[in-house]
């Protein structure tokens, strides 16, 4: 019996391909909070200053899993 | 109870509308989903701030208005003055405030379940629309013609602040030895372009994504099957699909509007004075 596995392999891709472009950004999301969370714990006056930076930081980090997404679901609709 | 429909794709919500549009205009401007949402948040970010200061603003500041000030006060200290030089913000401060107000209230809009769509479900009798979250700025072309907007203006300031010549040169750093610029140049170059697919692609995937979590939760919540596990995973999928809302709505819709026009001010200040 022929089984067509189409779906099951672009099932898969769509959550392999954002899973593994979640692994980067998620260390680096960590590493601005954490570092963030450093700077103020040493200069509690620049909180406000840093925390702008922070936010522009994280968006700019947390974009690159959304660009993994728009791949996967470009990669899934072509087949 | 309502049965969903057995054939649920979450995809279909963000792209099937651009086939059946409200009303057929010539050229491709129809009226659309899309459509309909811009001018509902343009209505929001124009009357909701008119509503406001329509009786001037008061000395002694209640609290909507202390609310709009701070929200000025942001986009003044927070967005502007970050990439802005002096002499730009007479011109480029309203439009990164506006772009700041607009995508915010596009984004917040679009997380209010509103009957706009054109599928309609049959309750006892009546034909009610459906009630479906859907965002303009879950739009490439929305967001790809702000971002285009902001790009243009970024070259045409620097090219009026700088003259045609410098501003070009200003792309590479200045005293780069010649050899370095047959690498330098078209990276240089490609950056520029990855800037547009960077600053439309990033709003657009955070809200479609952000909609798309939200419509598999809460699909996983209706899911109607015979087997006893669903009912486990029911209360789970509702609870996420609640927290996950509430995350977007309240810091996902103003951060990326914050980002975008932060953004927007870094770009066209940096090309104003390229220097810095």
């Amino acid at each position: 019996m022929a089984v067509d596995n189409t779906n099951a392999a672009k099932a898969l891709e769509l959550g392999l391909a954002t899973g593994f472009g979640a692994i980067g950004p998620g260390v680096g999301v960590g590493f601005i909070f954490g570092k963030t969370i450093e700077a103020v714990g040493r200069q509690p006056e620049l909180r406000g200053e840093l925390q702008g930076l922070m936010w522009l930081g994280f968006a700019l980090t947390e974009a690159i899993v959304f660009y993994a997404l728009a791949m996967a679901f470009v990669a899934y609709s072509i087949v | 109870m309502i049965a969903l429909v057995s054939e649920f794709n979450p995809v279909d919500e963000f792209t099937n509308f651009v086939n059946n549009p409200y009303v057929n205009l010539p050229l491709g401007l129809d009226i659309n989903k899309a459509v309909v949402y811009l001018w509902l948040s343009a209505l929001l970010a124009v009357g909701g701030t008119l509503l406001v200061v329509r009786r001037g603003l008061a000395l002694r500041p209640d609290g909507k208005q202390t609310a709009l000030e701070s929200v000025y006060e942001v986009a003044e200290q927070q967005i502007a003055r970050q990439g802005l030089p002096e002499e730009g913000m007479r011109i480029w401060f309203p439009y990164v405030a506006t772009a700041f107000v607009f995508v915010w209230a596009m984004n917040v809009v679009g997380f209010l379940p509103l009957p706009v769509s054109d599928e309609h479900i049959d309750l006892w009798g009546l034909d009610i629309p459906q009630f479906q979250i859907y965002a303009a700025t879950a739009n490439l072309s929305v967001t790809l013609t702000l971002t285009l907007v902001t790009i243009i203006a970024s070259h045409v300031e620097g090219i009026r602040y700088n003259g045609v010549i410098p501003y070009f040169r200003s792309w590479v750093p200045a005293g780069t030895p010649k050899p370095m610029l047959v690498i330098l140049v078209p990276v240089e170059v490609l950056s520029q372009f990855v800037r547009v697919i960077s600053l439309s692609v990033r709003l657009f995937a955070n809200l479609l994504a952000g909609h798309l979590v939200i419509a598999v939760f809460l699909g996983l919540a209706g899911l109607v099957t015979g087997s006893a596990i669903f009912y486990l995973i029911q209360p789970f999928g509702l609870a996420m699909g609640i927290a996950i809302y509430t995350l977007e709505i309240t810091l996902i819709a103003a951060l990326q509007a914050f980002i975008f026009a932060t953004l927007s001010a870094i770009y066209i200040g940096g090309a104003i004075h390229p220097d810095h």
